[in-house]
This record gives structure tokens, sequence and C-alpha cells, in this order.
């Protein structure tokens, strides 16, 4: 900078040479000062500029949250360009790239921790003037170009949000930031206002039933055909329920009904005719030749109808409907259920008929009520 | 000089009083004013089908200990904000019909799908678990569709006032599933020499006697199955000749006879015989029977055009064995002799 001297940095010296003859300075030098002054800091402040210091580069300022006020951390990495000892670097927070530094309204950096170095290390932070942080250590060489980083921990941001920033950065050979400067570069960085994302998940229940489909956003249909019975071959059918949840206390299903009936002429129900129950008299299995309706939600060999629950929930068929080849119906039944929140499950409904021979003649018709009861 | 001492008094003391009016109003408003949640809540519905009208039993725990007046249910199509009625509720014909928990309610149902039960408020303390049906209700017409119920409880009896505890289930009607099948006229019959347990299992259709000889009985079997839902039952019957060989035939037995050796004799029953040891008894569950000419263990009979065997009703399967016999005289004329018995099964619906 002593090199670079120019026409005003010569008053400055001039006035210097003045003060120290006179011993005194009286009100005209004092005005003087204050002018002459004013065009040193200009000078100062272009002085970077037009000074054969290199330029730092690479340079940039990470923060941890972008967000007014937040008490973050600010990543400073850069490469220092020359060859020189370094003994401190200032980090400088202002409202301006160039011009006089004003520090950001609400920045706080005076409780900033040096919490990560590398590329030159060995330095401890110096945060007493606000808004100007240095880091130093006893000056060593660093031979450029040099990658480093460093981290200031707790630094307060701006309160002003939406708004640009500037952080001077300043490599000296002194080790309190002062003096001659080696290296020198600016990082503009912005505080930026939240954005807040606001949305309610409501008490929740999906529950559909039908004939085809894979979920609740498709499934259709009423119509399970059973065809012609025969006391040689058992008939069988599906339908298909969707359930998912977030009750905290999960979903039962239950089924409601009447068995397949032609009038006064029933084909009896499988299954011990107790609510709920596993148990299996006279049979739970599929026999031929024997009146009997069941339903179960596994998939079956015997006969080969159904399938097991699928998709990503967790619910499950419950105790008498939930093994493969046992089929059982009672109205009020319970046929599956979870105890606690769920993503969606299909479940496949197998119905399977069998007839004796003596079974009386007729359409047989049954209606099946799937009902889903969540406890939130 | 006193007034106005008593003036600064006054107004200080006001001002105290005031403090701590204020203080209190800010500490009990949100007791006041926000509702605590409802746990354990539930409503299960004797119906999940579109436009059925049913019952609703809504159960729930209180959070809150507090005088209840009322508790509101609220039909709504979300589970926040305003409500709009699912279309094609209806509460207005709501009965409360059972009510557990904390009793003494009646409904007031004036106002579609925000119905509401009334009494003079009494305590309930907080973690009681309430029941209330409803009965009446109209579900939804939307098949396959989530509604809500807002549960609230109110201090006042007119299901408005004095929110205390409240919470939304959500629900869903459900297309009920219609099946269908048809049972038609039934008559399953199958004749062959083996069966291992229906018609689809019976195979077979000779029967080699062997040898004839004067001084020992050859017999054979086969099998026959019948079921019928036919409301008067079936009827079989056995046709065809006697055993013959061109011109030469082994007697039929015209009535029930035992088996003798040395008389040229054939006939069949349906039973299990000691003599000779051949058949068995009719098997399964119908009421199939045989027919009485052939009903005696040990004696047979042939006539073709026989019943051999019955039943009088819709019956399941029975299996039946035809145990054929066959003794010859030393004079029987040598030959293959042959025989061709044809079943046929009746059914009278």
């Amino acid at each position: 900078m002593l090199i670079t001297l120019d026409g005003c940095w010569e008053k400055k010296l001039n006035l210097a040479q003045a003060l120290s003859k006179n011993g005194k300075t009286d009100m005209n030098i004092k005005h003087a000062i204050i002018k002459i002054t004013s065009i040193g800091l200009i000078v100062s402040i272009v002085g970077p500029l037009g000074a054969q210091a290199a330029p730092i580069t690479n340079r940039s300022l990470s923060l941890a949250s972008s967000a007014p006020s937040a008490s973050t951390s600010h990543t400073l990495s850069f490469t220092i360009p020359s060859s020189s000892n370094v003994g401190s670097i200032k980090f400088e927070y202002c409202t301006t790239a160039y011009s006089a530094c004003v520090t950001p309204t609400g920045l706080v950096t005076n409780t900033a921790t040096l919490s990560a170095q590398s590329g030159a290390t060995g330095f401890t932070i110096v945060n007493a003037t606000n808004g100007a942080p240095y880091i130093t250590r006893a000056a060593l060489s660093v031979t450029g170009p040099q990658g480093v980083s460093y981290t200031l921990s707790n630094v307060t941001n701006p309160s002003v949000s939406n708004t640009e920033y500037w952080t001077r950065i300043t490599t000296y050979a002194a080790t309190n930031a002062t003096g001659g400067f080696t290296d020198d570069g600016v990082v503009a960085w912005d505080i930026t206002n939240n954005i807040v994302v606001t949305g309610t998940m409501p008490e929740s229940l999906v529950f559909c039933v039908g004939t085809s489909g894979t979920d609740c956003t498709n499934i259709t249909g009423s119509a399970v055909a059973l065809g012609i019975f025969s006391p040689t071959a058992s008939n069988a059918g599906t339908s298909l329920m969707s359930a998912s949840t977030n009750a905290g206390f999960g979903y039962s299903i239950t089924l409601v009904g009447t068995t397949l009936s032609s009038g006064a002429n029933t084909i009896p129900a499988m299954g011990t005719q107790t609510q709920n129950s596993s148990a299996c008299a006279p049979s739970c299995t599929s026999t031929t030749g024997s009146s009997q309706f069941g339903t179960n939600v596994r998939t079956n060999t015997t006969p080969p109808v159904g399938a097991d629950v699928s998709g990503p929930g967790t619910a499950t068929g419950f105790n008498g409907y939930n093994a493969i080849n046992a089929f059982r119906f009672m109205s009020g039944d319970k046929v599956a259920s979870i105890g606690g929140v769920t993503k969606n499950n299909l479940f496949t409904n197998s119905y399977i008929v069998n007839v004796g021979g003596d079974q009386a003649a007729g359409v047989y018709t049954a209606t099946m009520t799937y009902i889903c009861t969540a406890t939130f | 000089m006193e007034k106005t001492v008593d003036m600064k008094n006054f107004i200080r003391t006001t001002s105290r009083q005031l403090q701590v009016l204020l203080i209190a109003a800010l500490v009990c408003a949100p007791i006041g004013s926000s509702a605590a949640g409802l746990s354990l809540r539930s409503i299960q519905v004797g119906s999940s089908g579109q436009g059925v009208t049913t019952s609703y039993v809504a159960n729930m725990t209180t959070a809150t200990t507090a005088n209840i007046g009322s508790i509101k249910f609220e039909y709504c199509a979300s589970a926040t904000g305003a409500c709009v009625l699912p279309l094609g509720v209806i509460t207005t014909t709501a009965t409360l019909t059972a009510q557990s928990g904390s009793a003494g309610f009646s409904i007031v149902s004036t106002t579609n799908g925000a119905p509401y039960i009334t009494r003079a408020a009494v305590n309930i303390n907080a973690a009681t678990a309430l029941s209330y049906t409803l009965g009446g209700v109209t579900n939804p017409s939307t098949t396959n569709a989530t509604y809500y119920v807002r549960i609230s409880t109110y201090t006042g009896s007119n299901g408005a006032t004095g929110l205390t505890d409240n919470g939304t289930v959500a629900m869903s009607t459900a297309q009920p599933v219609q099946l269908t099948g048809v049972t038609p006229e039934i008559l399953v019959f199958c004749v062959g020499t083996s069966i291992t347990s229906d018609c689809t299992t019976v195979a077979g259709n000779t029967i080699d006697f062997g040898d004839f000889s004067p001084t020992a009985t050859r017999s054979g079997t086969s099998v026959m199955q019948a079921q019928t839902n036919a409301g008067n039952g079936y009827s079989i019957t056995v046709n065809g000749t006697t055993l013959s060989s061109g011109a030469n035939t082994i007697p039929g037995l015209a009535a029930q006879t035992a088996s003798t050796l040395g008389a040229s004799q054939f006939g069949l029953n349906l039973r299990a015989n000691a003599t000779p040891a051949v058949g068995g008894d009719p098997t399964g569950g119908g009421s199939g029977s045989y027919n009485p000419n052939y009903s005696t263990a040990n004696s047979y009979r042939f006539v073709s055009g026989d019943s051999v065997a019955l039943a009088s009703l819709p019956t399941n399967a029975n299996t039946f064995t035809s145990s054929y016999i066959v003794n010859i005289g030393g004079a029987q004329a040598a030959g293959v002799y042959t025989a061709t018995m044809t079943y046929i099964c009746t059914a009278s619906f």
C-alpha cells in the first residue's frame, strides 16, 4: 500500500509531518485532518482495488440457516492466492460490498466460535468487535494458492430478510488483523424468509368394498356370481376391500349379512356359530356334496380361490377368517383388524359354496355388508 | 385532601383488582375456550351400506371433568373446517336408543346432520367411558365414501354453549356385496365297479365271475350312487336279462332266495352278505335305501325292471353296492355267459 500512495495519501503524510512539527493541532488543522482523513478513507477503501494484493478466489460463505436472526454457522471457504505469511484473517460483515462497512442490523458475531478450520490451520477466534471477527495465530507461511475453510458457529444472522449482505475477507501477516493486508475478497450472501408450509391431516379412515380394482381409487363392482351349484363341485367367488386409517387404535372390519338363501331354503354357514370363534364344528373345510357357505381372506387351494392380504399396511385377517382352506361365516364376526395406524391393505374375500344333492333348487342370494370401525 | 387521598387509594385498589381480574381472565380463558380431545372415540354403525337407515353407536372417553348438559353429533363431509352435510344423511328421524356411562339424555334431532342429546347438566368425571346409540340415522348416499362425525360435549343443554371436549371420528360407507348362485334341479347318479367318494370317482363297468361250478358260488359287485333335490325323491330300477350264452340261460331268481349250490340261479341284492361273503350295505348321508325286494342279506332276486333302491324325499348321496351271485347245476350247458345290467334312476320333482 505504501508503494502505491497517490496524491491524497501524500497529503496525509504531509499532515503527519505538520503535526510532528507543531506538536499540537489547531482548528484549521483539525478541519484539514477531517477533510483529508475523509479523503484518506476513500483512498483506503479504494486502495485495495488499486493495490497489488491478490484477490482471494473461489470464495464462498455457506449458511447453515438463512433465516433472519437465526443463530447459525457460517462457513467461509476460499483460496489464498499468494504465498505469504498469514497471521490473521478478518471476516467483516457489511451491508455493502465496498463502501464504508456498516454492520448489518441484528448481526451478532460477539459470540462466534471457530468450530472448524482446514487448509491453513492453528487459528483461534477474536470476536470482540461485533461484525468483524478475525482468526489469529502466530504468522506462518502459506504457499498459494491454498484452499482454506473456516466455520464460525453461533453467529446470529441479520434480522432483515430478503436482503443481500457482504462479508469482506482479508488476510494479514500481522496476528491482529491490522496493518497491511495481503489478500482480500468479498462474498455476497442473503438472508431469506423461511417458507412456512402448513397442512392438516384429519382423522382418516379410507375404506371401500367392491369386486375389482386395487385400492379405493379404483375399486368398483358389487355383484359376485357364484354360478350353478353342484353336489360334486365347489363354487367360489371373491370380493375386495381396502382399508387404511390413522386412528391410534386401528380399525376392525366386521361382516354383516345372512347366509345364502332362496326363499325359506338356506345353505348352512360354516364354522362354529359362536361370535368370532375359530372353532370348526361341524366343519370349516370345503366338502363337496355337503351344503355349506363360508368365507375367508387367504389364498386357498381347496378350492383354489382367493389371495392373501396385500399392500403396505399391517392389517391382517382375523381368527377363523385367516386360515388357508378354512372358511366360516357368522354375521357380526370380525374378519380383519389392526391395532394401530396402518397404510392401506387390500383384502380378498373368498366365498365358497357346496351343496348336497338334496339342496332345494332355486336362486340363492346373500348380501355381505362390511363395516369398518376405526377407534381414534 | 382526604378526598384526594381516598381517590388515589380507590384508583390504586381498583387498578389492582382489575389487574387480578385480567390475570384471572387470561389464565382461565384457555380452559374455558379450548376443548380437550375425546379419546378412544369410535362409531360402530349397524350397516355401512350407502343410503341405509341404521344405528350409530358412539363410544368415547371424556378428557375433562365438567358438568355436561349436551353432546352433539355433527355429520360432516370433512374432518375440519366448515361442516357440509354429507349427501343423503338424514338424522331428523334419529332416536336415542341406548346410553351408558352417563345417562339421562334425550335427543334433539331437529337440525338435520347435527342431532344432540340433552339433559340438565350433570358432572362427568374425566376418563369416563360413554356410549350412546342413535337409531334411525340414514347413511350418506355415496358408496365407498369417507365422512365424519364431530362429537362435542357442552356444559350447556343446547348443544352449542360451553364446549368442553370434542373429537372427530372418520367413517366410511361401503358397497354391500351381492352374492348370487343357482341351485338347479339336481339328480346325480352314477354306476360302476368302484367308487372312492362321489360320482366324480366312479370307474369300471365289467364283472368277471370266473368259471362257474356246481360246488361253489360265484359272486361279484357293482356300485352306484344317487342324490337328488327332487321333492319326491328317486327310484332306481335294474334292467337287463339274466346270464345267457346263446340260447342257454341261468335262471334269474324271481323271488328273494338264498344262494344254493348245485342249483342254477342268478340274483342280486344291495346288502352285505355272508352266504356267500359278498357286498356291502348302503353308505352315505342321504336318506336313500334299498327296495325291500333287494334288502335281505343272503337273499337274492333278479327281475328286470324292479326298483332296487329309492328315496322318497330330496336326499344327499348314498352309495349302493349291488351283489351278484351265480350258482349252476351240474347240467348247466357249457359256454360263456353274459348279462348287461342297466340301472335307471328316475327323480320326481
